[in-house]
């Protein structure tokens, strides 16, 4: 018995080393050949639009986010084509769902990339899915501007590269925890800060990040942690430790449901002390959820607000104008901007992806909707967003979100 | 042994289409989707033994696929092992994982078994996602490019690899689909009762279906962590398991073909959908809900109906079994007779709450005869059955079999031990047919082990077709050698008995209890089925019939005993029975018991 294991084991291990051996090549994409084809027949009159990718949630947690990612991408790919696109071939959007899963994720960027031939890629909602393909664009060398997803590792992944293809226009969770802290200990002078977070990944990060920031650069601790669990959502008993501890401000890292909940809570127990949150308390989910409660000494991360400055305001209107709404204001921005990252690369350099790389990574007079510098990266730095991008910022009277003054 | 054209259809076609794939579509996404299919097919071949044949619903077949990832990233990045051993030796985790969820739902069918391994699922998945430290949480940890013997598999030749896999597994599912692993995963998944009552412990093959189907899933876990060289606890997640479940019953579950059909649906379907970015999980979605509604044998139970298929599939089980000759005598074997006290009952009690449904009854059955347990409706003659197989553990008594006590044994040890019986109401395994069922009977003399039957060796095909050709003789003897290949439940009533009475003379036993053989019989059966009995009482087999036909129990019965109430009233011969003043009494008058005796009149 075990000898004619042995045997079937063997046999197959040889088999397969042998038919290995020869095996096609996968061709990862046929997009240089296509440029090339394209760039050759350079001023022929008619011409095919060429494909910018969008590889993000339309389902799933983190839906809303890919809903207003979607219609700033789409406004810029429309301002484009109007514009004359490149050398008047147009672009056209190609959007597919990642469902919010890494594996779902993978499939439609290798989709995009083999088959749909895109020269760029609006990346992910989810750190995640970024996580799970990034080396797909990465070796197939499309560049990928990530619009949302606030995981720190996704640009570092390949910093190391001779090329990195992947960028972002979001806030990275480090960035914003750096900005609560400035505002609270710097700016504020608190010593006393409580910290509630969910027990998943993105609040566990976070409370990491808050810990290992205060210790390193204000040599302090967190007064008081509280963790929650993100299935219960009883926050209650995580108000009322930070009342009994006395805290001067409540450092709060979750999600939107959860943010939801947090206020419920200080609704019914009533909290002495400020909110501070991630820019996933600035989610529209939370207002449709809790409506008024998000009022008052309820602070978050921003990198765009609706009027931080005419540009934003002008922004705004033409979202209202086209959508009649704008759903997430800032997940819309920050999709615009990471969209004309890529297509102002391509007015500039073409249509080589390589080539659009180094020019998203080499601009020196952007000009984008959120605080994005016009300088936005350099070889080193492939995040848009820095503490000095980012502010804190909060509902008016109107529920609108605005800075805090 | 294998034949030639197992060889062609099992390994040598699907081993050309796979090497032959890469070449034709060579591009990223279809060689990932092609690796995303052949992963998802091992784990739905795995859970279609599970769903299909064993009948155990699993809603928590992610869970397995969870450990499967999670534990062979591990052993390949922290402990540095080769990929591919790591995938094995998690499968083998997941598998132990599968006996112990096996082992906390024994007593679970149905719904309530699907909410343990629902449970069982979102236990795994709720660690996946806490667990930061080892799993990575839901933001995911990095895995290796898989290699073997240094060599890097890009994506094609780890498509390879896994198709490789994957035609091992169906080679060796098919394997044991038509051996008598299949066979005793079917029964126990029909009547868990009947199988026992063969000498099936059916909670070790409980547990071994679910370490099958479990390591399978292992399997496919593991293969999953390095197909993208990430995985994140988000994959994790509930409608995984139920898109597994989905493909199973869409496919068609049970049936061999099914697991690729259902793959093809729900990983090929969407592919499709891409494009309708909003609406792609609607329509999916109500596709597969329209499927199941109109389909809800599947897509291949569908195809099989027809009547195309229908002569196809029945010629293929024929041939199968090879040729079953006619032309000798058919003979039973029967264990030697032995004279004296076969059975003794010693004060047996059984009662539910208040309900004293036998109380403090003795009976001796002696070895060669057969003994008559009659008694009008509820005096407990049933529940004396279910005591004397084990299916009830008595209250009070002993129970002492050939002087040994077994008033503990479960229902396969007492088959162990050479009793078997019959059902009132009917229990045959209804998905397999007549002769299957009579070949589940010979389940204690079965040598060959799983492994065995997993490479279908020479000894294997012997011996099934030693026993075919075995439960076919025993048909012959109770007359349905033509119904040989036909489903068991398509049968008329009165046949179905002879089934169930030719089963359990398969298990060769030296005690057979008939519980009313001629139950709701017609009276042509009810003479067939007669004539049967007598014939086995020739041969020599000791029988306890419990009946309610008065003309079969006082023709053939050597020795009666009469319960009421659940107390014994009177035993004796026949004769003595017959002229019992207290027996009349409990019947229904003395006239009309004479009339019953007589024949002429039949009661119920």
């Amino acid at each position: 018995m075990k000898k004619s294991s042995a045997i079937i084991l063997v046999a197959f291990m040889v088999l397969f080393t042998i038919l290995a051996g020869c095996s096609p090549k996968v061709e990862e994409t046929k997009t240089n050949t296509n440029t090339a084809a394209s760039s050759d027949s350079g001023d022929s009159s008619s011409k095919e639009p060429f494909n910018i990718g969008l590889a993000i949630s339309m389902s799933g947690g983190t839906a809303l986010f890919g809903e207003g990612v979607k219609r700033g991408v789409d406004l810029a790919v429309k301002e484009f084509n109007d514009a004359g696109g490149y050398e008047g071939q147009n672009a056209n959007l190609v959007l597919y769902d990642d469902e919010a899963k890494p594996e779902k994720s993978v499939e439609i960027v290798q989709k995009l990339i083999s088959q749909d031939n895109i020269v760029a890629l609006v990346g992910p909602a989810n750190s995640g899915n970024a996580m799970a393909h990034i080396q797909f664009t990465q070796e197939a060398k499309i560049p990928e501007v990530v619009p949302v997803a606030t995981g720190t590792q996704i640009t570092q992944e390949f910093k190391d590269a001779d090329k990195n293809y992947i960028f972002r226009v979001a806030p990275l969770d480090g960035v914003q925890v750096s900005a609560i802290l400035k505002e609270l200990i710097d700016k504020q002078g608190l010593t006393k800060l409580g910290v509630i977070h969910d027990t998943e990944g993105y609040g566990q990060g976070g409370r990491e990040d808050i810990v290992k920031q205060m210790k390193e650069n204000y040599n302090m601790e967190p007064t008081v942690i509280s963790a929650f669990d993100p299935k219960e959502l009883n926050l209650e008993p995580s108000i009322r430790e930070m009342n009994n501890a006395g805290v001067e401000a409540v450092i709060f890292y979750g999600l939107a449901p959860q943010s939801a909940k947090l206020l419920e809570a200080r609704f019914n127990e009533g909290l002495d002390a400020p909110i501070y949150a991630t820019w996933a308390t600035g989610d529209p989910t939370v207002l449709n959820l809790v409506g008024d409660l998000v009022k008052g000494d309820l602070f978050f991360v921003q990198s765009f607000t609706i009027d931080q400055n005419d540009v934003a305001k002008k922004f705004h209107e033409k979202v209202m104008d086209t959508y009649g709404e704008d759903v997430f204001p800032i997940a819309t921005a920050q999709g615009y901007d990471s969209a004309k990252l890529i297509l102002d690369a391509i007015t500039k350099v073409g249509l080589d992806s390589e080539k659009i790389r180094d020019q998203i990574e080499s601009f020196t007079d952007f000009e984008g909707v959120t605080a994005i510098k016009s300088e936005p990266f350099t070889k080193d730095n492939h995040e848009a967003f820095g503490i000095d991008e980012v502010f804190i910022a909060t509902y008016n009277d109107d529920l609108q979100i605005v800075a805090a003054e | 042994m294998i034949k030639a054209k197992w060889w062609i259809y099992q390994i040598g076609i699907p081993l050309v289409l796979l090497y032959a794939f890469p070449w034709f579509f060579n591009n990223a996404h279809t060689i990932h989707v092609a690796q995303t299919f052949l992963i998802t097919y091992i784990v739905i071949v795995g859970l279609n033994l599970l769903v299909g044949l064993s009948n155990q619903l699993s809603l928590g077949h992610v869970g397995f696929y969870a450990i499967g990832a999670y534990a062979s990233a591990i052993l390949t990045m922290k402990v540095g092992l080769n990929f591919f051993a790591s995938i094995l030796i998690s499968a083998l985790i997941a598998a132990v994982f599968g006996a112990i969820v096996a082992l906390l739902s024994l007593r679970a069918k149905g719904p309530y078994l699907a909410m343990v391994t629902i449970a069982f699922g979102e236990l795994v998945s709720i660690i996946a996602n806490r667990w930061v430290d080892v799993t990575g949480g839901p933001a995911g940890i990095k895995t290796s490019v898989p290699s073997l013997f240094g060599f890097e598999l890009g994506p094609i030749q780890y498509m390879w690899f896994i198709g490789l896999l994957a035609i091992i597994f169906t080679a060796g599912a098919t394997n044991i689909f038509r051996g008598r692993f299949g066979r005793t995963f079917t029964a126990f998944g029909n009547s868990e009762v009947a199988s026992e009552v063969l000498g099936i412990n059916v909670r070790k093959w409980k547990i071994l279906a679910f370490s099958v189907s479990a390591f399978l899933a292992g399997v496919g876990g593991g293969l999953f962590a390095f197909q993208n060289q990430f995985i994140s606890s988000t994959t994790f997640e509930l409608n995984l398991s139920i898109m597994f479940l989905i493909a199973v019953i869409i496919g068609g579950s049970g049936t061999k073909i099914g697991p690729i059909i259902g793959t093809v649906v729900i990983i090929g379907l969407p592919q499709f959908l891409h494009n309708f970015v909003d609406y792609h999980l609607m329509i999916f979605g109500g596709i597969l809900l329209i499927a199941l509604i109109l389909l809800p044998d599947g897509i291949v139970g569908a195809l099989t109906k027809l009547s195309f298929f229908k002569k196809f599939s029945s010629k293929k089980v024929n041939t199968e079994l090879g040729i079953l000759h006619d032309d000798r005598e058919a003979t039973i074997d029967l264990p030697d007779g032995i004279s004296g006290k076969l059975l003794e009952l010693q004060n047996i009690s059984m009662h539910f709450g208040g309900l004293k449904a036998i109380d403090d009854v003795e009976i001796e059955v002696l070895g060669g005869t057969v003994h008559g347990i009659i008694g009008p409706n509820g005096s407990g003659k049933s529940t004396t059955v279910n005591v004397l197989s084990g299916v009830y553990m008595p209250s009070g008594g002993n129970l002492l079999w050939k002087g040994k006590n077994i008033t503990k044994y479960a229902p396969h040890g007492i088959a162990q031990e050479g009793i078997t019986r019959t059902f009132q109401n009917l229990q045959l395994f209804e998905d397999m047919s007549v002769l299957q069922n009579v070949m589940v009977g010979f389940h204690r003399h079965f040598k060959t082990g799983f492994l065995k039957n997993l490479l279908y060796l020479g000894q294997v095909s012997n011996e099934e077709r030693y026993y075919a050709q075995k439960a076919y003789d025993l048909l012959r003897i109770v007359g349905l050698e033509e119904r040989a290949y036909e489903k068991a439940s398509d049968l008329p009533y009165g046949e179905q008995r002879l089934v169930e009475i030719a089963r359990g003379l398969a298990l060769k036993p030296d005690l057979l209890i008939l519980d009313e053989p001629a139950a709701g019989a017609s009276p042509k059966e009810i003479e067939k089925i007669m004539d049967v009995i007598q014939r086995l009482k020739n041969a020599g087999l000791s029988i306890i019939l419990v009946e309610h036909h008065m003309d079969i129990v006082m023709n053939i019965c050597d020795y009666i005993t009469v319960l009421d109430f659940g107390k014994k009233i009177c035993e004796g011969t026949p004769e003595t029975i017959q002229n019992d003043p207290r027996v009349i009494e409990a019947y229904l008058g003395g006239e009309e018991v004479n009339q019953l005796v007589a024949g002429t009149k039949f009661v119920g």
